[in-house]
């Protein structure tokens, strides 16, 4: 008979590791929960909940054909609702996506050969694309976009920003919406509505369940060298099929990242896939401060560091406020902690 | 009745149903089922049968249907209700 129940240390269980791997799959890393499926005290499957994600779903083949993933994902969807989550995504190999779909998972977006998109529950991407689509009304043509972490918001993001401004009567700015990155989404947000608020014609709107970052793209199912490239491809699924049209954008906007390869790839596959779907991608070289690049991930270096003096010539002046406030002391000391 | 927190009962598998409250101001029904073609009018019928015996008149109710008997979707959807009352 089976049951499910909750896999105890995932992390030392030599019998689910031997699972993932025949699956080509590598544990999922940071998840909230887990369900395994036992035949006795054998594991013969397991999924994982990270967020509203459902993650790291095998079943042993030998046990296949009995409808034991309608259990796995049952289980599954139990554990979110019992978190008080009633819409859930995964983001899976696209061989895996009938089999979820017949299990009631519908198609957000699709990236093959690297990943399919898919949801279920409440919320759709139709009712996302429609509230997007309200906020759009109206606004001057023709439009661009930049979807963006800001984490936090510096001079680098502002350079990018002003630059699309004065290249387009108007211009969308996605943040990404995710509670992951170092800084709150509440607080990166807030900084780039404070960082733009000169630029009339930028409006900032929340990246909501669909534009995936880097941080909430799993990366259990891809191999490490060509996980920027799945991941820019997603990107550029989700951006072809739903934003773009929904806020009537026919231009985006990607920063460079000299000295990143990943960030290289990722913007590759951007410029691979948005152009044949009617998007103009603009690839614009970072700026540097004092012949230094400004990133994101330069100025969190510098908190971590204690390097105040090189933190100011890299941030505008309300991310140096908020900085500098008691806001922002314990995600910095969080940041130090972590290292 | 009123929903006062998420909550699901059932499973995916053949022949049962998936049935998931959540707390709305209005009453709003979903179905998706296996035989949508051929039951999906009774199922909701059901569906509404049994929530309006249980006295419930606002909530957002998902149904996920696999084939089940209306005893096993009556079933299913008084344990979500009733699990959606219990307080954590």
């Amino acid at each position: 008979m089976i049951h499910t129940e909750k896999i105890f240390r995932p992390d030392r269980n030599p019998r689910l590791q031997e699972l993932l791997t025949r699956f080509d799959l590598t544990l999922p890393e940071n998840t909230d929960d887990n369900v395994g499926l036992y035949d006795g005290d054998q594991l013969v499957g397991c999924g994982f909940l990270k967020g509203n994600m459902f993650q790291g779903i095998a079943i042993d083949p030998a046990y296949q054909g009995e409808g034991l993933s309608a259990t796995l994902i049952s289980a599954l969807i139990q554990l979110a609702v019992q978190r008080g989550m009633t819409y859930y995504q995964i983001i899976t190999k696209p061989s895996m996506a009938t089999m979820f779909m017949n299990l009631g998972f519908r198609r957000v977006a699709d990236a093959s050969p690297y990943a399919v998109f898919l949801e279920n529950g409440a919320g759709s991407v139709a009712a996302y694309a429609k509230s997007l689509q309200e906020f759009a009304q109206g606004a001057p043509e023709p439009r661009a976009c930049l979807v963006m972490n800001c984490n936090p918001f510096t001079l680098g993001h502002r350079y990018l920003v002003e630059k699309a401004a004065a290249e387009n009567p108007w211009v969308f700015l996605l943040v990404v919406e995710e509670d992951r990155s170092e800084f709150p989404f509440a607080d990166r947000i807030r900084l780039v509505r404070e960082g733009v608020r000169d630029l009339p014609n930028v409006q900032v709107l929340s990246g909501g369940d669909y534009v995936i970052s880097s941080r909430t793209f799993p990366a259990y199912f891809t191999r490490q060298e060509s996980l920027s490239a799945a991941q820019g491809a997603m990107d550029a699924a989700v951006f072809a099929a739903v934003v773009a049209p929904a806020l009537g954008v026919a231009r985006r906007y990607v920063g460079t990242e000299p000295f990143s390869a990943s960030t290289a790839l990722y913007n590759e596959a951007l410029t691979e896939r948005l152009p044949p779907r009617g998007i103009e991608v603009v690839v614009v070289e970072r700026t540097s401060a004092n012949g230094e690049i400004i990133s994101a991930s330069k100025v969190r270096q510098c908190l971590r560091e204690g390097d105040w003096d090189q933190v100011k010539k890299l941030v505008p002046e309300s991310t140096w406020a908020y900085l500098r406030s008691g806001a922002a002391e314990h995600v910095i000391e969080n940041m130090k902690h972590k290292e | 009745m009123t929903i006062k927190h998420a909550a699901v009962a059932g499973t995916l598998e053949s022949c049962d149903v998936m049935i998931t409250v959540e707390p709305s101001d209005t009453l709003e029904i979903t179905v998706d089922s296996t035989v949508k073609d051929l039951f999906g009018k009774k199922i909701l019928a059901c569906v509404e049968e049994n929530l309006k015996k249980q006295g419930v008149t606002a909530a957002k109710v998902q149904v996920q249907d696999k084939g089940a008997f209306d005893c096993t979707i009556a079933a299913r959807l008084e344990a979500a209700v009733l699990r959606a009352q219990k307080e954590g």
